[in-house]
Protein backbone atom coordinates (compact mmCIF):
# COMPACT_ATOMS: atom_id res chain seq x y z
CA UNK A 1 0.00 0.00 0.00
CA UNK A 2 3.13 2.07 1.07
CA UNK A 3 4.68 1.41 -2.00
CA UNK A 4 1.60 1.86 -4.55
CA UNK A 5 1.16 5.33 -2.80
CA UNK A 6 4.88 6.17 -3.02
CA UNK A 7 4.74 5.17 -6.80
CA UNK A 8 1.34 7.39 -6.90
CA UNK A 9 3.24 10.25 -5.15
CA UNK A 10 6.32 9.83 -7.54
CA UNK A 11 4.49 9.69 -10.98
CA UNK A 12 2.96 12.98 -9.99
CA UNK A 13 5.99 14.16 -8.83
CA UNK A 14 7.42 13.71 -12.66
CA UNK A 15 4.99 15.20 -13.96
CA UNK A 16 5.74 18.27 -12.09
CA UNK A 17 8.74 17.59 -13.55
CA UNK A 18 8.03 17.55 -16.49
CA UNK A 19 6.06 21.11 -16.42
CA UNK A 20 9.64 22.33 -14.59
CA UNK A 21 11.69 20.87 -17.39
CA UNK A 22 10.12 22.64 -20.16
CA UNK A 23 10.18 25.84 -18.05
CA UNK A 24 13.57 25.31 -17.21
CA UNK A 25 14.85 24.44 -20.80
CA UNK A 26 13.88 28.16 -21.60
CA UNK A 27 15.43 30.06 -18.47
CA UNK A 28 18.51 27.85 -19.76
CA UNK A 29 18.28 29.06 -23.49
CA UNK A 30 17.31 32.58 -22.99
CA UNK A 31 20.23 33.35 -20.55
CA UNK A 32 22.67 31.53 -22.97
CA UNK A 33 22.00 33.17 -25.92
CA UNK A 34 21.13 36.27 -24.77
CA UNK A 35 22.40 36.98 -21.15
CA UNK A 36 18.72 37.29 -19.66
CA UNK A 37 18.36 36.22 -16.22
CA UNK A 38 14.32 35.53 -17.82
CA UNK A 39 12.20 36.57 -14.55
CA UNK A 40 9.41 37.63 -17.26
CA UNK A 41 9.33 33.90 -18.09
CA UNK A 42 6.11 32.76 -15.89
CA UNK A 43 4.23 36.37 -17.16
CA UNK A 44 4.74 35.72 -20.86
CA UNK A 45 3.96 31.76 -20.75
CA UNK A 46 0.44 33.22 -18.77
CA UNK A 47 -0.19 35.61 -21.58
CA UNK A 48 -0.67 32.19 -23.52
CA UNK A 49 -2.58 30.96 -20.97
CA UNK A 50 -4.76 34.18 -21.19
CA UNK A 51 -5.76 33.75 -24.68
CA UNK A 52 -6.80 29.82 -23.96
CA UNK A 53 -8.67 30.97 -21.89
CA UNK A 54 -10.98 33.59 -24.05
CA UNK A 55 -10.34 31.53 -27.13
CA UNK A 56 -12.15 28.52 -25.39
CA UNK A 57 -14.87 30.79 -23.46
CA UNK A 58 -17.14 31.13 -26.23
CA UNK A 59 -17.20 27.10 -27.22
CA UNK A 60 -16.27 28.70 -30.65
CA UNK A 61 -12.58 27.89 -30.96
CA UNK A 62 -11.74 24.44 -30.53
CA UNK A 63 -9.41 23.24 -27.23
CA UNK A 64 -6.47 22.20 -29.51
CA UNK A 65 -6.37 25.08 -31.58
CA UNK A 66 -6.60 27.70 -28.63
CA UNK A 67 -3.96 25.97 -26.94
CA UNK A 68 -2.10 26.35 -30.63
CA UNK A 69 -2.54 29.98 -30.61
CA UNK A 70 -2.08 30.12 -26.92
CA UNK A 71 1.50 28.88 -27.54
CA UNK A 72 2.19 30.90 -30.68
CA UNK A 73 1.03 34.40 -28.83
CA UNK A 74 3.61 33.79 -26.07
CA UNK A 75 5.80 32.68 -28.46
CA UNK A 76 5.37 35.85 -29.71
CA UNK A 77 5.18 38.14 -26.47
CA UNK A 78 8.83 36.31 -26.33
CA UNK A 79 10.48 38.11 -29.63
CA UNK A 80 8.84 41.00 -28.94
CA UNK A 81 10.50 41.66 -25.60
CA UNK A 82 13.81 40.58 -26.93
CA UNK A 83 13.32 42.61 -30.19
CA UNK A 84 12.33 45.32 -28.53
CA UNK A 85 13.86 46.03 -24.88
CA UNK A 86 16.18 43.02 -24.11
CA UNK A 87 18.11 43.19 -27.02
CA UNK A 88 19.14 47.08 -26.61
CA UNK A 89 20.73 46.50 -23.13
CA UNK A 90 24.28 44.85 -22.90
CA UNK A 91 24.90 41.86 -21.27
CA UNK A 92 27.39 42.77 -19.09
CA UNK A 93 24.38 44.84 -17.36
CA UNK A 94 23.60 42.31 -15.06
CA UNK A 95 21.25 44.68 -12.81
CA UNK A 96 19.68 46.38 -15.13
CA UNK A 97 19.14 43.38 -16.77
CA UNK A 98 16.95 41.66 -14.15
CA UNK A 99 15.42 45.21 -13.38
CA UNK A 100 14.01 45.49 -16.74
CA UNK A 101 13.27 41.57 -16.54
CA UNK A 102 11.14 42.31 -13.97
CA UNK A 103 9.69 45.19 -15.48
CA UNK A 104 8.81 43.52 -18.38
CA UNK A 105 7.14 40.25 -16.33
CA UNK A 106 4.93 42.50 -14.23
CA UNK A 107 3.58 43.87 -17.94
CA UNK A 108 2.63 40.91 -18.80
CA UNK A 109 0.99 39.35 -15.65
CA UNK A 110 -0.63 43.19 -16.02
CA UNK A 111 -1.89 42.33 -19.66
CA UNK A 112 -3.34 38.99 -18.81
CA UNK A 113 -5.21 40.67 -15.86
CA UNK A 114 -6.44 43.30 -17.96
CA UNK A 115 -7.77 40.20 -20.64
CA UNK A 116 -9.49 38.81 -17.74
CA UNK A 117 -10.96 41.72 -15.89
CA UNK A 118 -14.28 41.19 -18.18
CA UNK A 119 -14.59 37.33 -16.72
CA UNK A 120 -14.97 38.29 -12.67
CA UNK A 121 -14.72 35.18 -10.54
CA UNK A 122 -15.00 31.97 -11.75
CA UNK A 123 -14.51 31.02 -15.47
CA UNK A 124 -15.59 27.87 -17.11
CA UNK A 125 -12.81 26.44 -18.81
CA UNK A 126 -12.85 23.25 -21.24
CA UNK A 127 -9.61 21.27 -20.52
CA UNK A 128 -8.07 20.47 -23.95
CA UNK A 129 -6.74 16.97 -22.43
CA UNK A 130 -9.11 13.94 -21.55
CA UNK A 131 -10.62 13.94 -18.01
CA UNK A 132 -10.53 10.81 -15.90
CA UNK A 133 -7.12 8.92 -14.38
CA UNK A 134 -5.44 6.21 -15.53
CA UNK A 135 -3.83 2.89 -13.67
CA UNK A 136 0.04 2.92 -14.59
CA UNK A 137 1.45 -0.02 -12.40
CA UNK A 138 -1.23 0.17 -9.76
CA UNK A 139 -0.31 3.96 -9.24
CA UNK A 140 -3.69 5.67 -10.46
CA UNK A 141 -2.80 9.63 -11.53
CA UNK A 142 -4.52 11.96 -13.41
CA UNK A 143 -4.69 11.19 -17.49
CA UNK A 144 -3.32 14.70 -17.81
CA UNK A 145 -0.56 14.04 -15.66
CA UNK A 146 0.53 11.14 -17.48
CA UNK A 147 0.11 13.26 -21.09
CA UNK A 148 2.27 15.96 -18.93
CA UNK A 149 4.99 13.25 -18.69
CA UNK A 150 4.51 12.10 -22.22
CA UNK A 151 4.84 15.90 -23.61
CA UNK A 152 7.99 16.73 -21.56
CA UNK A 153 9.81 13.52 -22.83
CA UNK A 154 7.96 14.07 -26.35
CA UNK A 155 9.90 17.87 -26.55
CA UNK A 156 12.90 16.64 -24.80
CA UNK A 157 12.89 13.81 -27.70
CA UNK A 158 12.54 16.58 -30.43
CA UNK A 159 14.82 19.81 -29.18
CA UNK A 160 17.93 17.83 -28.20
CA UNK A 161 18.58 16.12 -30.94
CA UNK A 162 17.55 19.49 -33.06
CA UNK A 163 20.25 21.24 -30.86
CA UNK A 164 22.82 18.62 -31.31
CA UNK A 165 22.45 17.98 -35.17
CA UNK A 166 20.55 20.57 -37.23
CA UNK A 167 22.66 23.61 -38.73
CA UNK A 168 20.14 25.92 -37.04
CA UNK A 169 20.47 24.46 -33.56
CA UNK A 170 24.24 24.26 -33.77
CA UNK A 171 23.92 27.76 -34.90
CA UNK A 172 21.97 28.32 -31.90
CA UNK A 173 24.75 26.83 -29.45
CA UNK A 174 27.09 28.52 -30.90
CA UNK A 175 25.47 31.76 -30.16
CA UNK A 176 25.04 30.66 -26.33
CA UNK A 177 29.07 29.62 -26.03
CA UNK A 178 30.15 32.77 -27.41
CA UNK A 179 28.06 35.23 -29.22
CA UNK A 180 31.31 37.23 -31.14
CA UNK A 181 33.28 33.75 -32.47
CA UNK A 182 29.58 32.80 -33.51
CA UNK A 183 29.18 36.38 -35.58
CA UNK A 184 32.47 35.95 -37.29
CA UNK A 185 31.71 32.77 -38.69
CA UNK A 186 28.64 34.36 -40.56
CA UNK A 187 25.96 33.48 -37.92
CA UNK A 188 23.45 36.21 -37.02
CA UNK A 189 23.41 35.76 -33.49
CA UNK A 190 20.17 38.73 -33.05
CA UNK A 191 18.35 36.26 -35.10
CA UNK A 192 19.20 33.05 -33.13
CA UNK A 193 18.54 35.05 -30.17
CA UNK A 194 15.53 35.69 -30.81
CA UNK A 195 14.66 32.12 -31.80
CA UNK A 196 15.64 31.35 -28.17
CA UNK A 197 13.33 33.82 -26.64
CA UNK A 198 10.73 32.12 -29.14
CA UNK A 199 11.51 28.70 -28.18
CA UNK A 200 11.56 29.63 -24.53
CA UNK A 201 8.49 31.46 -24.43
CA UNK A 202 6.29 28.71 -26.73
CA UNK A 203 7.98 26.15 -24.01
CA UNK A 204 6.76 28.21 -21.14
CA UNK A 205 3.20 29.02 -22.39
CA UNK A 206 2.65 25.20 -23.11
CA UNK A 207 3.68 23.95 -19.18
CA UNK A 208 1.61 26.18 -17.71
CA UNK A 209 -0.91 24.95 -20.67
CA UNK A 210 -0.59 21.23 -19.16
CA UNK A 211 -1.45 22.62 -15.84
CA UNK A 212 -4.65 23.82 -16.85
CA UNK A 213 -6.57 20.58 -16.86
CA UNK A 214 -5.04 20.16 -13.44
CA UNK A 215 -6.21 22.46 -11.56
CA UNK A 216 -9.50 22.71 -13.62
CA UNK A 217 -10.24 19.07 -12.56
CA UNK A 218 -9.66 20.01 -8.87
CA UNK A 219 -12.47 22.12 -9.56
CA UNK A 220 -14.83 20.05 -11.35
CA UNK A 221 -13.89 22.30 -14.88
CA UNK A 222 -13.72 25.67 -13.34
CA UNK A 223 -11.00 27.72 -13.54
CA UNK A 224 -10.73 30.74 -10.84
CA UNK A 225 -9.22 33.52 -12.10
CA UNK A 226 -6.87 33.11 -8.76
CA UNK A 227 -5.18 30.09 -9.78
CA UNK A 228 -3.93 31.85 -13.01
CA UNK A 229 -0.99 34.08 -11.01
CA UNK A 230 -0.31 31.41 -8.69
CA UNK A 231 1.52 29.89 -11.93
CA UNK A 232 4.40 32.16 -11.21
CA UNK A 233 5.16 29.90 -8.06
CA UNK A 234 6.42 27.58 -10.55
CA UNK A 235 9.36 29.47 -11.59
CA UNK A 236 10.83 29.29 -8.02
CA UNK A 237 11.54 24.82 -8.87
CA UNK A 238 12.27 26.19 -12.65
CA UNK A 239 14.94 28.67 -11.73
CA UNK A 240 16.51 26.31 -9.12
CA UNK A 241 16.78 23.64 -12.01
CA UNK A 242 18.08 25.63 -13.93
CA UNK A 243 21.04 26.86 -11.54
CA UNK A 244 21.67 23.10 -11.16
CA UNK A 245 23.41 23.79 -14.51
CA UNK A 246 24.32 27.02 -13.52
CA UNK A 247 22.21 28.39 -15.97
CA UNK A 248 24.23 27.34 -18.96
CA UNK A 249 24.05 23.52 -19.04
CA UNK A 250 20.38 22.30 -20.71
CA UNK A 251 21.50 18.06 -19.61
CA UNK A 252 21.85 19.70 -15.51
CA UNK A 253 18.62 21.48 -16.09
CA UNK A 254 16.83 18.69 -17.12
CA UNK A 255 18.50 16.38 -13.90
CA UNK A 256 17.61 19.48 -11.92
CA UNK A 257 14.23 19.45 -13.08
CA UNK A 258 13.80 15.73 -12.01
CA UNK A 259 15.22 15.81 -8.82
CA UNK A 260 12.74 19.52 -8.21
CA UNK A 261 9.58 17.84 -9.32
CA UNK A 262 9.99 14.32 -7.63
CA UNK A 263 11.75 15.66 -4.54
CA UNK A 264 8.75 18.27 -4.36
CA UNK A 265 5.91 15.76 -4.12
CA UNK A 266 7.65 13.27 -2.65
CA UNK A 267 8.22 15.02 0.51
CA UNK A 268 4.18 15.25 1.04
CA UNK A 269 5.00 11.81 2.58
CA UNK A 270 7.55 13.54 5.10
CA UNK A 271 6.71 14.40 8.57
CA UNK A 272 4.23 17.72 8.36
CA UNK A 273 6.77 20.58 9.54
CA UNK A 274 8.18 19.69 6.31
CA UNK A 275 5.58 18.49 4.11
CA UNK A 276 4.08 21.50 4.77
CA UNK A 277 7.13 23.83 4.04
CA UNK A 278 8.05 22.03 0.74
CA UNK A 279 7.81 25.50 -1.18
CA UNK A 280 10.22 27.12 1.20
CA UNK A 281 12.82 24.34 0.12
CA UNK A 282 13.04 25.37 -2.96
CA UNK A 283 14.41 28.69 -2.22
CA UNK A 284 16.90 26.81 0.05
CA UNK A 285 18.08 24.89 -2.59
CA UNK A 286 18.73 28.29 -5.15
CA UNK A 287 20.37 29.68 -2.10
CA UNK A 288 22.99 26.51 -1.95
CA UNK A 289 23.18 26.10 -5.72
CA UNK A 290 23.42 29.89 -6.15
CA UNK A 291 26.45 29.87 -3.31
CA UNK A 292 27.90 26.99 -4.73
CA UNK A 293 28.59 29.30 -8.14
CA UNK A 294 27.28 25.98 -10.39
CA UNK A 295 28.22 27.64 -14.00
CA UNK A 296 31.71 26.46 -13.29
CA UNK A 297 31.36 23.11 -13.34
CA UNK A 298 29.85 23.34 -16.86
CA UNK A 299 31.98 25.97 -18.27
CA UNK A 300 36.07 27.46 -17.67
CA UNK A 301 36.63 30.63 -16.93
CA UNK A 302 37.45 31.80 -20.72
CA UNK A 303 34.32 30.32 -21.53
CA UNK A 304 32.02 32.09 -18.63
CA UNK A 305 33.96 35.55 -19.70
CA UNK A 306 32.95 35.23 -23.63
CA UNK A 307 29.58 34.55 -22.08
CA UNK A 308 29.23 37.68 -20.36
CA UNK A 309 30.91 40.00 -22.57
CA UNK B 1 41.62 44.26 -51.82
CA UNK B 2 40.89 45.94 -48.33
CA UNK B 3 40.80 50.19 -47.42
CA UNK B 4 40.53 51.14 -44.38
CA UNK B 5 40.28 55.34 -44.53
CA UNK B 6 40.17 57.12 -41.67
CA UNK B 7 38.55 54.84 -39.00
CA UNK B 8 37.40 56.37 -35.77
CA UNK B 9 36.03 53.60 -33.09
CA UNK B 10 34.55 54.57 -30.00
CA UNK B 11 33.79 52.33 -26.89
CA UNK B 12 31.22 54.40 -25.44
CA UNK B 13 32.47 57.86 -24.51
CA UNK B 14 35.55 56.97 -24.68
CA UNK B 15 37.13 56.82 -28.35
CA UNK B 16 39.81 54.39 -28.76
CA UNK B 17 40.42 54.29 -32.59
CA UNK B 18 42.03 57.55 -34.51
CA UNK B 19 42.09 58.58 -38.04
CA UNK B 20 43.11 54.85 -38.31
CA UNK B 21 43.93 53.80 -42.25
CA UNK B 22 45.31 50.79 -43.71
CA UNK B 23 45.23 48.51 -46.96
CA UNK B 24 46.02 45.06 -48.30
CA UNK B 25 46.32 44.04 -51.36
CA UNK B 26 45.57 41.16 -53.62
CA UNK B 27 47.90 37.93 -51.78
CA UNK B 28 49.35 40.33 -49.34
CA UNK B 29 50.53 39.56 -46.08
CA UNK B 30 50.16 42.35 -43.80
CA UNK B 31 51.46 42.37 -40.03
CA UNK B 32 49.13 44.66 -37.46
CA UNK B 33 51.69 44.99 -34.71
CA UNK B 34 51.95 47.76 -31.46
CA UNK B 35 51.88 47.86 -27.91
CA UNK B 36 49.20 46.12 -25.19
CA UNK B 37 45.80 48.35 -26.14
CA UNK B 38 46.89 50.25 -28.78
CA UNK B 39 43.95 49.06 -30.89
CA UNK B 40 45.26 46.27 -33.34
CA UNK B 41 41.94 44.45 -31.99
CA UNK B 42 39.76 46.81 -32.06
CA UNK B 43 40.66 47.63 -35.90
CA UNK B 44 39.74 44.22 -36.82
CA UNK B 45 36.61 43.60 -34.67
CA UNK B 46 35.67 46.77 -36.73
CA UNK B 47 36.62 45.35 -39.82
CA UNK B 48 34.42 42.17 -39.12
CA UNK B 49 31.25 44.35 -38.11
CA UNK B 50 31.10 43.21 -34.48
CA UNK B 51 31.68 46.60 -33.40
CA UNK B 52 30.27 49.90 -34.59
CA UNK B 53 32.40 52.37 -36.43
CA UNK B 54 31.99 56.02 -35.84
CA UNK B 55 33.65 57.84 -38.66
CA UNK B 56 35.83 56.47 -41.48
CA UNK B 57 35.33 53.99 -44.21
CA UNK B 58 35.56 50.10 -45.07
CA UNK B 59 35.70 49.44 -48.71
CA UNK B 60 36.31 45.56 -49.59
CA UNK B 61 36.98 44.34 -53.36
CA UNK B 62 35.17 48.24 -53.99
CA UNK B 63 32.66 47.29 -51.89
CA UNK B 64 32.14 49.37 -49.27
CA UNK B 65 31.25 47.34 -45.94
CA UNK B 66 31.29 50.03 -43.45
CA UNK B 67 28.70 49.24 -41.07
CA UNK B 68 27.56 45.76 -42.69
CA UNK B 69 26.41 43.14 -40.55
CA UNK B 70 29.54 40.51 -39.96
CA UNK B 71 27.01 37.96 -41.63
CA UNK B 72 27.44 39.77 -44.72
CA UNK B 73 30.91 40.73 -44.50
CA UNK B 74 31.52 37.04 -44.03
CA UNK B 75 29.45 36.44 -46.83
CA UNK B 76 31.72 38.55 -49.10
CA UNK B 77 34.95 36.56 -47.79
CA UNK B 78 36.40 38.36 -45.39
CA UNK B 79 36.68 36.20 -42.11
CA UNK B 80 38.42 37.11 -38.94
CA UNK B 81 39.76 34.29 -37.07
CA UNK B 82 39.21 35.96 -33.28
CA UNK B 83 42.37 35.88 -30.63
CA UNK B 84 42.56 33.11 -28.19
CA UNK B 85 39.27 31.58 -27.95
CA UNK B 86 38.35 31.16 -31.24
CA UNK B 87 36.83 27.49 -31.43
CA UNK B 88 33.67 26.48 -29.62
CA UNK B 89 35.06 24.17 -26.59
CA UNK B 90 31.74 22.50 -25.89
CA UNK B 91 31.61 20.90 -29.45
CA UNK B 92 33.65 18.70 -31.25
CA UNK B 93 35.95 19.20 -34.29
CA UNK B 94 33.44 18.09 -36.83
CA UNK B 95 30.31 20.47 -35.37
CA UNK B 96 33.22 23.34 -35.04
CA UNK B 97 33.73 22.83 -39.29
CA UNK B 98 30.13 22.85 -39.55
CA UNK B 99 30.09 26.25 -37.75
CA UNK B 100 32.47 27.44 -39.93
CA UNK B 101 30.31 26.12 -43.11
CA UNK B 102 27.08 27.88 -41.57
CA UNK B 103 27.51 30.44 -44.00
CA UNK B 104 27.42 27.97 -47.26
CA UNK B 105 23.55 27.81 -46.72
CA UNK B 106 21.26 25.01 -46.21
CA UNK B 107 22.62 22.71 -48.87
CA UNK B 108 24.30 19.86 -46.69
CA UNK B 109 26.29 18.18 -49.44
CA UNK B 110 27.84 21.61 -50.23
CA UNK B 111 28.52 22.32 -46.59
CA UNK B 112 30.02 18.87 -46.69
CA UNK B 113 31.84 19.35 -49.69
CA UNK B 114 33.65 22.32 -48.43
CA UNK B 115 34.50 20.57 -44.98
CA UNK B 116 36.24 17.63 -46.41
CA UNK B 117 38.69 20.25 -49.04
CA UNK B 118 39.51 22.03 -45.71
CA UNK B 119 40.46 18.24 -44.10
CA UNK B 120 42.65 17.66 -46.85
CA UNK B 121 44.41 20.52 -45.76
CA UNK B 122 44.82 19.58 -42.58
CA UNK B 123 45.06 15.70 -42.36
CA UNK B 124 45.06 16.00 -38.11
CA UNK B 125 42.09 16.80 -37.46
CA UNK B 126 40.57 13.88 -39.70
CA UNK B 127 41.08 11.50 -36.74
CA UNK B 128 39.85 13.99 -34.50
CA UNK B 129 36.35 14.82 -35.80
CA UNK B 130 34.43 13.40 -32.74
CA UNK B 131 36.98 15.10 -30.27
CA UNK B 132 35.84 17.75 -28.32
CA UNK B 133 37.50 20.83 -29.21
CA UNK B 134 38.39 21.95 -25.65
CA UNK B 135 40.11 18.53 -24.59
CA UNK B 136 42.90 19.51 -27.34
CA UNK B 137 46.18 21.02 -26.63
CA UNK B 138 46.48 25.00 -27.38
CA UNK B 139 48.42 24.21 -30.96
CA UNK B 140 45.46 21.66 -32.38
CA UNK B 141 42.59 24.44 -31.37
CA UNK B 142 44.63 27.16 -33.16
CA UNK B 143 45.07 24.71 -36.32
CA UNK B 144 41.41 24.05 -35.82
CA UNK B 145 40.39 27.83 -35.67
CA UNK B 146 42.45 28.17 -39.07
CA UNK B 147 40.63 25.06 -40.74
CA UNK B 148 37.44 26.41 -39.33
CA UNK B 149 37.76 29.95 -41.10
CA UNK B 150 38.90 28.42 -44.00
CA UNK B 151 36.11 26.53 -44.66
CA UNK B 152 33.80 28.93 -46.74
CA UNK B 153 37.47 29.82 -48.62
CA UNK B 154 37.78 33.69 -47.94
CA UNK B 155 39.81 35.92 -49.94
CA UNK B 156 41.21 37.96 -46.75
CA UNK B 157 42.13 36.31 -43.28
CA UNK B 158 42.24 38.29 -40.04
CA UNK B 159 44.29 36.77 -37.58
CA UNK B 160 43.97 38.01 -33.94
CA UNK B 161 47.22 36.45 -32.90
CA UNK B 162 48.51 33.58 -34.32
CA UNK B 163 51.59 32.36 -32.12
CA UNK B 164 50.33 33.37 -28.42
CA UNK B 165 51.00 30.73 -26.16
CA UNK B 166 51.93 28.20 -28.68
CA UNK B 167 55.56 25.77 -29.07
CA UNK B 168 58.10 27.46 -31.82
CA UNK B 169 57.44 23.81 -33.60
CA UNK B 170 53.54 24.10 -34.06
CA UNK B 171 53.80 28.22 -35.11
CA UNK B 172 55.97 26.59 -37.56
CA UNK B 173 53.40 24.50 -38.80
CA UNK B 174 50.84 27.27 -38.60
CA UNK B 175 52.67 29.17 -40.65
CA UNK B 176 53.32 26.67 -43.24
CA UNK B 177 49.70 25.69 -43.83
CA UNK B 178 49.25 29.46 -43.60
CA UNK B 179 51.73 30.61 -46.64
CA UNK B 180 50.25 27.35 -48.85
CA UNK B 181 46.93 29.21 -48.77
CA UNK B 182 48.72 33.07 -49.20
CA UNK B 183 50.40 30.94 -52.44
CA UNK B 184 46.71 30.59 -53.82
CA UNK B 185 45.95 34.20 -53.71
CA UNK B 186 44.32 34.84 -50.10
CA UNK B 187 45.66 37.63 -48.40
CA UNK B 188 46.43 37.91 -44.68
CA UNK B 189 46.20 40.50 -41.96
CA UNK B 190 48.00 39.50 -38.44
CA UNK B 191 48.11 40.98 -35.17
CA UNK B 192 51.12 39.17 -33.52
CA UNK B 193 52.33 39.60 -30.29
CA UNK B 194 55.90 37.93 -31.01
CA UNK B 195 57.39 40.87 -33.74
CA UNK B 196 60.29 38.88 -34.98
CA UNK B 197 58.15 36.19 -36.48
CA UNK B 198 54.84 38.91 -37.46
CA UNK B 199 57.94 40.95 -39.94
CA UNK B 200 59.85 37.59 -41.08
CA UNK B 201 56.04 36.60 -42.87
CA UNK B 202 54.92 39.97 -43.80
CA UNK B 203 55.99 42.04 -46.41
CA UNK B 204 54.97 45.48 -45.04
CA UNK B 205 53.99 46.33 -41.56
CA UNK B 206 51.58 48.65 -39.60
CA UNK B 207 52.65 49.84 -36.11
CA UNK B 208 49.81 51.34 -33.94
CA UNK B 209 50.40 53.30 -30.56
CA UNK B 210 47.46 54.28 -28.76
CA UNK B 211 44.83 54.06 -31.10
CA UNK B 212 47.09 55.64 -34.15
CA UNK B 213 49.10 54.15 -36.76
CA UNK B 214 52.88 55.19 -36.18
CA UNK B 215 54.32 53.38 -39.15
CA UNK B 216 53.10 52.30 -42.10
CA UNK B 217 55.72 50.85 -44.75
CA UNK B 218 57.78 47.72 -45.28
CA UNK B 219 58.81 45.05 -42.45
CA UNK B 220 62.25 45.82 -43.12
CA UNK B 221 62.29 49.34 -42.40
CA UNK B 222 60.26 48.79 -39.02
CA UNK B 223 63.30 46.27 -38.31
CA UNK B 224 65.35 49.06 -38.37
CA UNK B 225 62.94 51.80 -35.73
CA UNK B 226 63.70 50.36 -31.89
CA UNK B 227 62.47 53.65 -30.68
CA UNK B 228 58.89 51.88 -31.71
CA UNK B 229 59.96 48.05 -31.29
CA UNK B 230 61.29 48.80 -27.67
CA UNK B 231 57.73 49.80 -26.47
CA UNK B 232 56.49 46.58 -27.55
CA UNK B 233 59.21 44.77 -25.91
CA UNK B 234 59.08 46.50 -22.61
CA UNK B 235 55.41 45.99 -22.08
CA UNK B 236 55.36 41.96 -23.68
CA UNK B 237 58.50 41.49 -21.38
CA UNK B 238 57.77 43.73 -18.36
CA UNK B 239 53.96 44.37 -18.70
CA UNK B 240 52.40 41.01 -16.85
Amino acid sequence: MTGTLAAQVALIGLAKSGVIAMLAVGIVLIYRTTGVVNLAHWAIGLVGVVVYVLLTGGDVVPPLLAAAVGLAVSALAGLVAQRLVFSRIHRSQVVTMILVALGVGSFFAAVSQMLLRGQRGEIIVTPFLPGGTVDVAGAVILTSELITILVAMATCAVLLPWLKRSRSGRALRAVAQNREAAQLAGIDAARYAELAWVIGSGLAALALLLLIPHSAGEQGGVLSVVHLVPLGSLLIPAFGAALVGGLISLPAALAGSLIFGLVQELLILAPPPIADEREVLAFVAITVLLLLRTERFFASNAELEALRS
Amino acid sequence: MLRVEGLNVSYGPVQVLFDVSIEVGDGEIVALLGTNGAGKTTVLRAVSGVIPVSSGTITFNDVDITGASPRKIVQSGLIQLPGGRGVFPGMSVRENLEIGAHSLGRDHARRRRAIDAVLDEFPDLRDRLDQQAGTMSGGQQQMLSLAKSMVVEPKLLLIDELSLGLAPKIVEQLLETLRRYVERGVSVVVIEQHVDLALSIAERAYFMERGSIRFDGPSAELHGRDDLLRAVFLTSTGGR
